[in-house]
């Protein structure tokens, strides 16, 4: 199957820095992929240049096509939220409703209204006299309502609190996801969004450190709690990174049998948060 | 092309962001003025100033269009469409100067852009509200607003004198007024494209104060024109066409329709159409403040 | 109720152990519909095609059969398989820790058998 997105050694430069240097990844059918990486990484000079916002080096490919040509067609089948809140501040809900519907040919009004009755936004209510979880409902219940295939999300829980959070990925859950359609989501917050990924990309400073589908970073990594005993041992088959521990370290391997490395301590498999710690340092 | 449907949802729009601009002033105003006149009408005092069966109005060029000798129906719906008519020029103007601006300000834009709704559907939306729509609900609530006031008066007027003027002359004066003032309003939207299509231009490119760049800009040029050339060819035409076309004393020579003016036309047509290409693909790699 | 993953098992073999428990329990009897993958994802907070994984592995051995159009149901031996699996399982990998941790403890099986429950 076609991927939905092809990104190919995308370069962006802002004055003497490379905000992107040479990010290449595809977005499979099907696939949540994480953008994960710390703050300043390039996750939203990527997603941006995916949408068709910025100039940029490299070739990017969005439902086979070039979104910098073809933004306003494009649009039809993705959708964007970012992380701040950019939803006209001036109009009333059921305007934008209105509006989304005269412009968008994929539009449901009804789906956008079903999906609103279930919170506590009116659709008189005025954008700029919603909170940032409320308008995050607004948004999202609005890119639902456009049936999009591929829907780009930057951040979206940002500044939100847990109840709106959860209920967000409530939502994403139970509507978004099917066979056909694929999540992009950058975060810093990994934490919340690890179990529902498909693909992991890990960014920093503009280059791409990990691409991987979530089946095989859990065959490729593993870590493992080594006591001090035989922290010489764990140290000769090529950790990825080691980092002290209350009695030993941690270490962790990349491509090591876990029967060679069962003999060191007790294996386990990392969570996202650690290994982005621990390739992040390999620097 | 641009779909009608396109642009009627992004005209609607632009009605429920500027309704005070666009309709709640001009029909405020008008409100007021049949309410003075009413007044008028009814206290028997002269509200709405003097009225006179001749009624001449100077204005700055000296341009006698304004003279009108033929009575108040007249004077009255000169005095509407040409107050009204100004008002729009520079509320079109102020909106066109911060519709591109406002939508990268407070990054609205961003959204904007996920819709599928390409880029020259915007800028050219935006430019036919500023151009057309506001003058022409301007000018219609200007001359119903003459028309009511006609009313008005020749009911206040005829009851207190016996050879009061017709009430057919009144009107039809009025509605006439109203026709005449379609033509220049038609006439200025040609006219004063070029300067139009200059302010949404810059709207839509700079990181602050749109007002400064919109007249910085020319202002430079004409002094750098004036220190270094002759004739200043430049400044000249935009100063020109930035002033509305029945204040200009130049542009009451050109005539849309005659091959007299064909070369002034022309020159109008080909600056609007490059400036709406910058603007469309100024906006296409807008630049975030 | 969402449950913690614990960092030993890929996250499917655990989903496939709470719907096991609960079949085991008698929660979802044979013959019922298991919850839709929907439903599990949603209620655990994890991508679908995951949940999809767990419930392949309840079909492959026999224990959840699909009914085309209509979903996945509990098949009628369910539990005797799936105890015979846990049981296989219990044997092979807990047990032997167990009777380790006895002996560290010097606790007899009969001792065991005389605490109260």
């Amino acid at each position: 199957m076609t991927p939905l997105a092809k990104i190919q050694d995308v370069r962006k430069r802002y004055g003497q820095t490379w905000a992107l240097d040479g990010v290449s990844f595809e977005v499979p059918q099907g696939a949540v992929l994480g953008l994960i990486g710390p703050n300043g990484a390039g996750k939203t000079t990527l997603l941006k240049a995916m949408l068709g916002l910025l100039r940029f080096e490299g070739d990017i490919d969005l439902l086979g096509r070039s979104p910098r040509r073809f933004r306003h067609e494009l649009m039809r089948s993705v959708g964007y939220i970012s992380d701040v809140g950019i939803l006209p501040r001036w109009m009333r809900v059921d305007q934008l409703i209105r509006y989304s519907a005269a412009v968008h040919p994929n539009f449901s009004e009804q789906v956008a209204r079903d999906i609103l009755s279930k919170t506590e936004v009116s659709t008189k209510s005025l954008i700029k006299a919603l909170s940032k979880g409320m308008m995050t409902q607004v948004h999202l219940a609005l890119v639902m309502a456009m049936d999009v295939k591929l829907l780009i999300l930057d951040e979206p829980t940002l500044g939100l609190d847990i109840v709106y959070r959860s209920r967000f990925y409530e939502q994403i859950l139970q509507e978004f996801l099917t066979e056909d359609r694929s999540l992009v989501i950058s975060t810093h917050q990994v934490e919340e969004i690890e179990s529902l990924l498909t693909h992991l990309v890990l960014i920093d400073q503009g280059k791409v450190r990990l691409c991987e589908a979530m089946d095989c970073v859990y065959e490729r990594f593993t870590a493992v709690d080594v006591a001090a005993s035989e922290l010489a041992s764990a140290r000769s088959l090529s950790p990825v990174s080691e980092k002290n521990a209350l009695k030993g370290a941690t270490f962790i391997f990349d491509g090591v049998e876990e029967t060679q490395l069962q003999a060191l301590g007790t294996c386990r498999r990392p969570g996202v948060a650690e290994l982005f710690v621990s390739i992040m340092g390999r620097g | 092309m641009i779909k009608a449907k396109t642009f009627l949802a992004i005209a609607q729009r632009e009605l429920w962001e500027h309704p005070n601009l666009i309709w709640r002033i001009p029909l405020g105003l008008g409100l007021l003025f049949v309410f003075l006149a009413v007044c008028s009408v009814v206290f028997g005092f002269n509200y709405l100033g003097d009225i006179n069966a001749e009624v001449t109005v100077d204005v700055v060029g000296g341009s006698d269009l304004m003279t009108v000798g033929d009575g108040p129906g007249q004077a009255l719906s000169t005095f509407f469409c040409f107050a009204f008519f100004l008002l729009s020029q520079l509320i079109a103007l102020n909106y066109l100067l911060g519709t591109l601006y406002q939508e990268r300000k407070d990054r609205s834009i961003l959204f904007w852009k996920s819709l599928p709704v390409s880029d020259l559907d915007v800028v050219l939306s935006k430019l036919i509200v500023g151009v057309v729509l506001v003058p022409v609900v301007y000018l219609l609530l200007a001359w119903m607003t003459s028309l009511l006031v006609a009313l008005l008066l020749w009911l206040g007027l005829s009851s207190v004198m016996s050879d009061g003027m017709s009430f057919s002359e009144l009107f039809f004066a009025a509605v006439y007024g109203g026709f005449e003032w379609f033509v220049i309003v038609c006439k200025q939207m040609i006219w004063g494209l070029p300067f139009f299509l200059w302010v949404l231009l810059v709207s839509g490119v700079v990181s602050s104060q749109p007002i400064l760049w919109v007249l910085g800009i020319p202002l430079v040029v004409m002094i750098i024109e004036n220190i270094a050339f002759p004739q200043s060819v430049i400044s000249d035409w935009f100063w020109a066409h930035a002033t509305p076309w029945p204040l200009g004393g130049e542009a009451q020579s050109w005539e849309p329709l005659s091959g007299a003016s064909l070369v002034e036309s022309v020159v109008i047509v080909l600056t609007s159409l490059i400036l709406f290409v910058i603007a469309v693909v100024s906006r296409r790699h807008f630049n975030e403040i | 109720m969402t449950l913690t993953w614990n960092d030993k098992e890929p996250i499917y073999v655990q989903i496939h152990a709470y719907l096991a428990e609960m079949i085991l329990a008698g929660l979802i009897a044979p013959g019922e519909a298991l919850p839709s993958v929907r439903q599990v994802a949603v209620e655990q907070h994890v991508n679908p095609i995951t949940v999809s994984k767990a419930m392949q592995l309840l079909v492959e051995d026999g224990v959840a059969v699909k009914r085309r159009g209509l979903g996945m149901y509990v098949a009628d031996n369910a539990a005797s398989i799936l105890r015979s699996q846990m049981r296989a399982r219990f044997l092979s990998q807990e047990w032997p820790g167990i009777l380790h941790r006895l002996s560290l403890l010097e606790l007899s099986l009969t001792d065991l058998m005389k605490e109260p429950s």
